[in-house]
Formats: C-alpha cells, structure tokens, sequence
C-alpha cells in the first residue's frame, strides 16, 4: 500500500488500494491469486475481493480491519488506556513518543508489557511504522471502498481469518489508526 | 466483542483461528501456528479440500 514499506504516498485521481492491487496482479501476469494480508491490508483485501471476484482465489485475513462487521465499544480497558496515550503524542507532534507507543499497542498488545516483543522483530517495527508516521498519509483522504457498507456475505472464497489473542481488541479500518 | 468474530460467522466459508502468544502482528513474529495454518489452508485448496 501507498506510505508503507517504502513507498511514497502520492494523491493521484481515481486511486485506490483496490486499483493498486489489481495493477499489481496485471503486471505479474497474474489473473486469480490467494490473498494474504494483514490489519489495515485485510480491509482492502476484502475490498478486492468484493469489486473482483475473478482475480481472488481465497483470502488470509491476519488481525484485519473489516468493514461491514460490529464495531464494538473502546471506551475502557488497556486498549483505550494505550490510545488516550497515543493521541496525547499526536497532539503535542511527538512522531517517536508515537512510534513507541504504537509498537506497545500493535507489536507487544495493549494488554501484554510493553517491550514483550524484542530483538529484530522490533526493530524492524519501529523501522518501518516511523516511515510510515513520517509519510504525509493523510486518513481522511484515503480512498473509501469501492462498495462502502458492502456484506460480508457476499464473499464467496475460501477465507482464513487469524487474531493474536494479545491484539488490540476491536481493530477497525473506519477508526482511526495507521495500521 | 472482537471484529473478527462477527466477520467470520458473516463470511460464508471463513474458519477463525486464534493466536496465542501474539497480538497484531504475527508475521513480524514468524508465528509458527500462523505460518502452518496459512500453509495447511494453501496445501488443502491445491488439493480441492477446503
């Protein structure tokens, strides 16, 4: 995705994940392949599949993001703990209070100590959520589903969803996070 | 109440799994029960299994 790894983030008219995704299986010659993908990704795997049923064979979803699912409340607990912390760096512009707050929230689990997770597991986290905290992503802009509020039932492939039992309870491309 | 439960009863032919030991991000983890479930899931649809 635009912003992530290292890739820029660039508005562009008519983009989408969606578009993006199916420009990428055109190139690689690809026509139907099984999606794997994870959090803020899983969100727009699931769009694809939706908007081309053709090029999906089956769907990985890894502690995805869902639209057309419940969204339950995160008004108590660790997790919400953790977001007021998070949004007091957002507000004072604190890109590394940030960075280390999201590795505690996404990497270790809101839950678990902060730190759970070590050595180049982590590293490579902090590496790569500063790039992207860094990049001039803007949620708000980011394109919406080519289907909004599209049924969950409409998915016809084989799907495997996983979850981390320490995750971040509730996680949902509609809130607003980077992941 | 957790997303992904409610989407998995929603998605016709979705099968949950949960994680122990992990949170969000399990792969930066190399999970071993994450990475033989996608591997078993990819094995039994070249099969015709799943």
């Amino acid at each position: 995705m635009r912003s992530y790894g290292e890739t820029t983030y660039e508005t562009e008219e008519g983009w989408s994940p969606v578009t993006d995704a199916v420009a990428v299986l055109d190139a690689a010659v690809i026509q139907k392949a099984v999606v794997i993908a994870s959090s803020l990704g899983g969100r727009d795997a699931v769009d694809l599949t939706l908007a081309y049923p053709d090029r999906v064979a089956a769907l990985v979803l890894i502690g995805t993001a869902m639209r057309g699912a419940p969204y339950p409340d995160l008004l108590q607990g660790p997790t919400a703990e953790l977001n007021a912390k998070i949004e007091a760096a957002e507000s004072a512009g604190d890109l590394d209070e940030i960075n280390r707050l999201e590795a505690w929230m996404w990497l270790d689990g809101p839950a678990a100590s902060e730190g759970r997770v070590t050595g180049p597991a982590r590293e490579l986290f902090l590496e790569m959520n500063a790039h992207a905290l860094r990049a001039e992503w803007i949620p708000a802009r980011r394109p919406r589903s080519h289907r909004p509020g599209h049924d969950l039932g409409e998915i016809a492939v084989p799907t495997l969803i996983m979850v981390g039992r320490l995750r971040r309870r509730g996680h949902c491309g509609d809130q607003r996070t980077r992941r | 109440m957790a997303i992904n439960e409610p989407a998995a009863e929603m998605i016709p032919n979705a099968r949950l799994v949960w994680l122990d030991g992990v949170a969000h991000l399990p792969q930066l983890e190399a999970d071993p029960r994450m990475l033989d479930e996608i591997a078993d899931f990819v094995d039994a649809l070249a099969s015709g299994t799943s």
